[in-house]
Parts: structure tokens; sequence; C-alpha cells
């Protein structure tokens, strides 16, 4: 039984304790944003936030992030309203198949709440995620361009 | 704009009305598509039109598309060319996949499917044909509501305009009178032909504009719904283990301590490996750990990478292989010329590694077959589940979703047969999501491939003589008999027999040598093997004649104004002549593939320790029309880093008939902090559309092989380039 706070809510899941978080989000909430893409913190498609900080969510148990709050990317747009950075990502079609994106997404939010301005060395060192469909160059001019605002 | 594969599965509530007759507006998809390809009649053009856009009473425009989206924005550039040309608002417009039906086959490949960067070269005149069509239609059925001749009508914005009485029309208006019953459009003539014309291109309003990309939105908000995050009524969850020897199958399996823990409901075996099915996907996969398996092992189990190497070698040496190509008289030029020059260029097996690995749900009963999938090949899914399962093709229905990664890998069909035997199996919906192990370790892999070019030169220097043998495993033997013929695979020989330099005496030779591997497209296919050969080769010879590698092409490109064009560019945006500091250097490459051409320029640095940065790429394309500037730059930005990656680190070895790769710490691909500056520049052109999701892959381990030659002086023939501990930083 674990107890988990994801994008406000509550919940108690019947499920082990050491369940990567990555899977109680999939399976036990329902919450498929967060993408498995290697289950081994090599990837970053599986980002969220914990405690407001960027955690990869396969690499961390339920039973280590129990009560504490968790943000996943359906927890940044609530409502279905894109924030600032998504809408940054619609508007210049930085997403191909877009599979990476969400753990992207989120990664790039954790580095602009706590560092508005990034320095390219910045943004390289806050993303480290993997987009096998290059989306890297789009990535990259969108956070500059949120960064200029 | 919404986006059906995000929300909802099941169709929309569309307004079905046929009005009857040949030429009649009819506005909501029929029932069953039309049995055959249009031909150029009024009925036909109207039923084409009824099967591809729907138009609700609310003014919903929504438009099928018949291929699938992994990336490369078809879902929006199809769209667009029929909105384009029925004048609609773009606001309005919605896309649902259309249903897998002959009807629907791609018009240059006669699949439904998506591959061959065929999406838009296919749909392009054929669309806004259809979207013309529409226009007309709507057209003449405001003309008879006003009582006025078409001819003083124009659609635009979702609304037709009376131009001389400004009255105007919306589409749902149109589409709900005539659904009233004795509407006043039921008698309405299909417009003269000059109505249905395509627009001209200076009045385009969506075409050739960045507007968003339609999957954007679900994308970014978590909502696209991709194979992996189906979720059916009743649905289980399996993980796989694939036999770790290519070629194995299970011998016998043991799974009484899987079967004891929680969740877990069952464990099959399907074809290729064993399935354990569970309430979660992460309950299957642990307790697929605890399932004891026996392998039964081929004899050839011994393979890795140098033997691989070795082996292509000694074929190379041995087999001259069957002819591909062939002008003037290659093996007499060469014995007559000045000098020859022969060098070896090899190229790995690669992994696709799709982002989201290989994932299938399959609902199976008696009655029928359902797929949810992302897939590349929609008929030759369908059929394959007909086989496997006995059932009648019509009872077969692939559900297509979100590609997470295509790039040739989801052309196959080996995760749905598992799905399907899964489901078979324990009577429920089954998702099968394969772990990246199993992903990376079970490719249809991309193929090795040895190249061996000899050139003959004249006392000048210039070509006389050319002569390209590619030795390496076949795609096509006994697979796709059409790209197989007198001993030579298409996909093998593409760039090679194509190779664009003046030669006369010229010569293409391919000879097969398999491992065992199962091997099949990737993204560019043979030409991103060949053309490192051609490109590589060109440049060598250049530099040994001391002549400028842009000039020297140049020269030898006379028959081709279009490359020229695209060499220029690039090199003038690169600023070719201007000086690079010590350790400095640009390479420059060429592709003509898939009806698009592009020069690559790549700059790097060489640094201590054999560490390089890639700091710029330039990239000129010319692929005719671009229909949405936005999503074209995105695919040739995408390609370039998918070309770089599979250059710089790419390789899949063998070990004990075993992958030696299993996730991104062995496999690694480019990420953002190496990832260069990259410039895309679209060259203007009246000419026939091209396909752009492959052409950028194909000049980029050339250009960058050629951009540390010239840095360093160091030639580099083997990818990839990390085996000469090149590291890029
Ligand atoms: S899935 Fe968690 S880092 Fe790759
Ligand atoms: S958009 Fe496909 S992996 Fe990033």
């Amino acid at each position: 039984m674990a107890r988990l706070t994801v994008n406000g809510q509550a919940h108690d899941l019947a499920i082990d304790d050491d369940t990567p978080l990555l899977w109680a989000l999939r399976d036990a909430l329902g919450l498929t944003g967060t993408k498995y893409g290697c289950g081994r913190g090599l990837c970053g498609a599986c980002a969220v936030h914990v405690d407001g900080e960027v955690v990869w969510s396969c690499t961390v148990a339920v039973g280590a992030v129990a009560g504490k709050p968790i943000v996943t990317i359906e927890g940044l747009s609530p409502g279905g309203v894109p924030d600032a950075i998504q809408q940054a990502w619609i508007d210049d079609s930085v997403v191909q198949c877009g599979y990476c994106h969400p753990g992207i997404v989120m990664a790039v939010a954790g580095l602009l709440a706590a560092n508005p301005r990034p320095t390219d060395a910045d943004i390289a060192a806050a993303v480290p995620n993997i987009c096998r469909c290059g989306t890297y160059p789009r990535i990259r001019c969108a956070i500059e361009k949120l960064a200029k605002r | 704009m919404t986006d059906p594969l995000a929300t909802s599965l099941t169709r929309r509530g569309l307004i079905r009305t046929v009005a009857a007759g040949a030429g009649a507006l009819t506005l909501g998809f029929p029932l069953a598509p039309p049995r055959a390809a249009p031909a150029d009649t009024g009925a036909a053009w109207a039923s084409a039109v009824n099967a591809w856009i729907a138009i609700g009473t609310d003014g919903a425009i929504t438009i099928r598309v018949a291929q699938s989206e992994m990336g490369q924005g078809v879902h929006t550039a199809l769209p667009m060319l029929i909105a384009e040309e029925l004048g609609a608002a773009w606001s309005s417009v919605r896309v649902e996949m259309a249903p897998v039906d002959d009807f629907y086959r791609n018009k240059l490949t006669g699949d439904y499917g998506t591959h061959t960067s065929s999406s838009l070269r296919g749909g392009y005149d054929y669309l806004r044909r259809v979207g013309a069509e529409a226009r007309g239609l709507l057209i003449a059925a405001a003309a008879v509501a006003w009582d006025v001749p078409g001819e003083e009508c124009s659609a635009a914005d979702g609304t037709v305009l009376h131009r001389p009485s400004g009255r105007s029309l919306a589409f749902g208006a149109i589409a709900a009178r005539a659904l009233a019953p004795r509407g006043g459009l039921s008698a309405f003539r299909r417009p003269a032909a000059s109505a249905t014309a395509p627009k001209a291109r200076s009045d385009w309003r969506l075409l050739g504009t960045p507007l968003p990309r339609i999957d954007g939105p679900a994308k970014v908000l978590g909502r696209a719904v991709f194979a992996a995050d189906i979720r059916l009524p009743g649905m289980l969850h399996a993980a796989v283990r694939n036999a770790p020897v290519i070629g194995g199958r299970v011998a016998s399996f043991d799974a009484t301590a899987a079967l004891a823990m929680p969740g877990v409901a069952a464990a099959v075996e399907v074809p290729g490996g064993v399935a354990v099915v569970a309430a979660s996907w992460w309950q299957a996969k642990v307790a697929l750990d605890r399932v004891q398996i026996s392998w039964a092992t081929p004899a050839s189990g011994a393979l890795d990478a140098a033997a691989i190497v070795s082996a292509l070698q000694a074929t190379a040496e041995t087999d001259s292989g069957a002819s591909a190509f062939r002008a003037g008289d290659a093996k007499a030029a060469l014995e007559r010329a000045h000098r020859v020059v022969a060098q070896e260029y090899a190229v790995p097996f690669l992994a696709h590694a799709t982002m989201e690995p290989m994932s299938c749900a399959a609902e199976v009963t008696p009655e029928g077959c359902d797929l949810w999938v992302g897939t590349q090949g929609q008929i030759n899914l369908r059929d394959t589940a007909a086989a496997f399962t006995g059932l009648p093709r019509d009872k077969v229905r692939v559900h297509t979703l979100y590609l997470g990664g295509g790039f040739g890998r989801r052309y196959q069909v080996d995760v749905a047969r598992q799905a399907m035997a899964a489901s078979r199996a324990v009577n429920r919906p089954v998702l099968v999501l394969w772990s990246r192990e199993e992903d990376m370790g079970h490719d249809i892999y991309r193929p090795a491939a040895l190249a061996r070019v000899r050139a003959g030169l004249d006392a000048a220097g210039g070509i006389v003589a050319w002569r390209h043998r590619v030795v390496g495993p076949s795609i096509n033997a006994g697979e796709n008999p059409g790209g197989w013929k007198g001993g030579v695979d298409s996909y093998a020989v593409e760039g090679a027999v194509e190779m664009p330099y003046r030669v006369a005496h010229r010569r293409v030779d391919y000879a097969q040598r398999e491992f065992g591997v199962p091997v099949g497209v990737m993204r560019g296919v043979g030409y991103v093997m060949n053309v490192f050969a051609t490109e590589s080769m060109i440049d060598e010879l250049a530099l040994s004649a001391q002549r400028d590698p842009l000039r020297f092409r140049r020269d030898l490109l006379g028959a081709h104004p279009r490359l020229v064009r695209v060499l220029d560019e690039a090199a003038a945006m690169a600023d070719w002549t201007a000086p690079m500091g010590a350790g400095r250097g640009r390479g420059i490459a060429l592709a003509d593939a898939y009806g698009a051409v592009m020069a690559a320029v790549v700059e790097v640095t060489m640094r201590p320790r054999g560490r390089i940065s890639v700091d710029r790429v330039y990239a000129a394309v010319e692929c005719g029309p671009v229909v949405n500037p936005a999503i074209a730059e995105g695919q040739v930005e995408g390609a370039i880093v998918f070309g770089l990656s599979g250059a710089l680190t790419g390789e899949i070895g063998f070990k004990d008939g075993a992958t030696v790769e299993s996730n991104w710490d062995d496999y690694r691909v480019l990420r953002l902090d190496a990832t260069p500056r990259v410039d895309v520049k679209f060259l203007a052109s009246d000419g026939p559309i091209g396909g752009l999701g492959e052409i950028g892959v194909i000049p980029m381990a050339p250009a960058l092989a050629n951009a540390i030659a010239a840095a360093s002086g160091r030639r580099l023939r083997t990818l990839p380039l990390s085996r000469h501990g090149i590291e890029v930083e």
C-alpha cells in the first residue's frame, strides 16, 4: 500500500512499495502522459516533479516518495490549458513523434522555474533527455524564446 | 483543430447523407469507401470527396488521412492540402484515420502504409484535387440555393461567397440545407471543370505557411495516445522475453513461481518468446524474471562485430556479385587508367531504437480481431493478422494510434503477432509492451554493409572509371520479390546506382552476405550506407588531386542543375571559402533521394584526446513546394541529428549470437548537449514535390567524415566514428 499525492490529489494505492513511481502513475493512476523509454534512468521520458525537483520516475520507488507532492505532465496544465512552455512548443511545432516531449517539457519546466535566463550550457545540462526524432534544435530555440520574454 | 487520436477512439457522430445520383453533394463519409480509385468522372470524384471529407452542420470539417503520424507531420500537412483547396477555415478542421481499405492506398506506393517518404509525394496532387472537387460541389450547392451562376461564387474561410451580391453561406449551413427533407440542394449540378482546378500557388492561404502541428497540443499535454498508452475495458498487460540468441526458440518453460505472484494472470508462449500477462505491466515484468525458460539455440550462434567485417571483406574478395548498373566498360577503363584509387567503407548493423519501445494491443475473439497499434503498414498488418488468426480480412480491424517513432521499424508485425497470441490465450484484450532491452535486442536491424570503390583517374586527376561493389545482407531477398532481381537487392544498391558524378565507365555490383540477423528498412535505407561511400570517395579524390571538394563536385555535376544549386547554396550558407582556424574543418556532401535533393556542410573542431565538437550544420534542400515550412524544417533538422547520431556512435554488435547493446548506455545516441546549431534552407522551386522524411539522414555521415578529414587529415572509412576513438562533446 502506498499513499501518493499526484497533481494535488491524494491516492491510496494497493501496490508494492518498491513499484517504480513511473508504473504507479501509468498503470495504477492511468496517467499515461509520463512515458517509459528505458526503465533505467537513461532517457528522461519518465520525468516528473517531486517536491518541485525534476525526477526520472522509473528510478524511484513509490515508497520513497510517499506523501511528497508529485506533479506529472497532466498536472502542468490543469483543465487542459497549455502552460507557457507547452504553448511555446505548440506554436513552434517542436514535437515530432512526441513520445519524449512530456519528459522534456517537465525538464524544461524545472529548469525555467529555477533559472529563467539559462545559458546554452544550462540548457544542455538541464535537458539530458533523449529525443530520437532529433527535435533538439527546436527545443533549444523554444527555450531561448521563452527565456527572452 | 481537434485531435482524434488524443481523445476518443470512437468515430464522432458524423452526418451521413447521401444525395442520390452522380455529382451529388454528399456530406458525410460513406459506410464503405468507393470500390475503385476514382476515374476522372464527376461521379467518381464526388465519391472520392465523400471518402475523404465530411462537413458537419456545425461547420466542423473532418478530413481523413491514410498515413500514420510518427512525427513527420502528415496529420497536419495532408489535411492542409485538402483544406486549402476546399477553402476551409483551418480552425474547423479535424483529422481522423481513414479505415483500412484498398481505396485509401497511397497513389505513389500503392500501399496503405507510411514509408519511402511517400505521404506527400503520393498525396500532393490527388488530395488537392479532392479538396478542389469538394469546393466545386459546395459552390454549386450554394449557387443553386441562390439561383445564381456558380462562376459568380467563391469559397474561402469555410464560407461560400456570391461576389456580386455579397451574400454568403457557411459550409455548415450548406450541409444543413442538404440535410433538410426536400431541401433546396437536391438537384444541383456538378460545377464546370474550371471550378475544380487546383489553385495557383499565388492564391494559397494555408499551404506554405508554418501552421502549428495538429498533434502538438495533445503531445505536449500528455494526452496523445500511443499504443503503449491504450487502456481498454478488461485489458491485461504483457511483458515479453524473446529468445536471447537470434533464431532461438522456446524449448520449454516453467512459470510456477511467476504465476504465484500478485496480479499475474498467465504465462504463455508467443511467437519468438514467452509473455507474462498481468494486471499491470510492472507486475508482468517482475514476474517474467521468475519464469524459467530453456531455449533451443541454433548451432550457428557465434557472431561478433569483428567477424562480421572480415566476413564482408572475404565476400568482397571472392564474390564479384551481380550487376546492378553498367555504363561503358569500367573494367577496361580501370586497366587503362593513369592511376587507380581503391577504398573500402563499412557501416555496422543499427537498431531503430524508437523512443517508444515496440507495443501493440490486441483483442482476438472467434468473431474478430482488433489491433490498437502504431503501424507503418496497415494492409500488411491486416493481412498478417488474418493469416495468423484464420479470420477473414474484413474481420480484422486495425486502429492506428500515434507512433512513438517509426523509422521503418513499425512496418514489422512481430509484436502484433505476440499480442494476438497472448490475447487468444487469455481471452482478453492484451497490451504487449517490450522493455527497452527487448526492443534493442530484437530489432529487425539496418543491415551492415561494406563498399569497395575503385576509381580510375587520368593524368589530370579526372575520374574515368568507377566500380562500386556493395556487400551485405539483403532486406528484400525472400521477403519482397519486387525488390530482388537477378541477385540484386534494390535497397542494397540505392544511391550507388544513381551516383550523380559524371564518369564515362561505371559499374555497380552487389554480393549478398547473410549473417542470420533479421534485417529491415531504416530511415534512408540503402542510401545511408552507399552515399557514405560515394561522398567520402569523391572527397578523397578531390583532396588527392588537391582540388577544392566543392569545385571538384561541381565540375562533375553538369547534368544535375538541382544538385549544383543546393551545393552552391549550402556552401554560401557556410561561407565555404572563409578560412578556418587550426584544428577546424568543413565537410560537404550531397544527397538525391525520394524526389528531394540536399547538400549539407558540417563544421567540426578537433579537440584533445580524440574528442571533437560538431559546431554547425548548414543544409540546403530543394523538394519542390514546401507544404508547411515549420514541419519541413523540423523533419530535416531531426534527420540531421539522426544521421549524425548514427555516424558518431550507432552500432549494434553481436556476441555469441546475441545483441551486445541493450539500452541507451551502450547504444549511445546524440543528446542536446552535443547537437550542433543547424541551419536549414529550402530553395524556392516549381519542381515536383519531394519526400522529406529521410533525405536529411543521408549526407550526414559523409559530410562529417569529410569535415574530420579536412580538420585533421584523418580519413575515417568505417562507422561509427566512436570505433576510431572519436568522441563528440
Ligand atoms: S524511462 Fe525513466 S529515464 Fe528512461
Ligand atoms: S519527438 Fe520523437 S523522440 Fe522526441
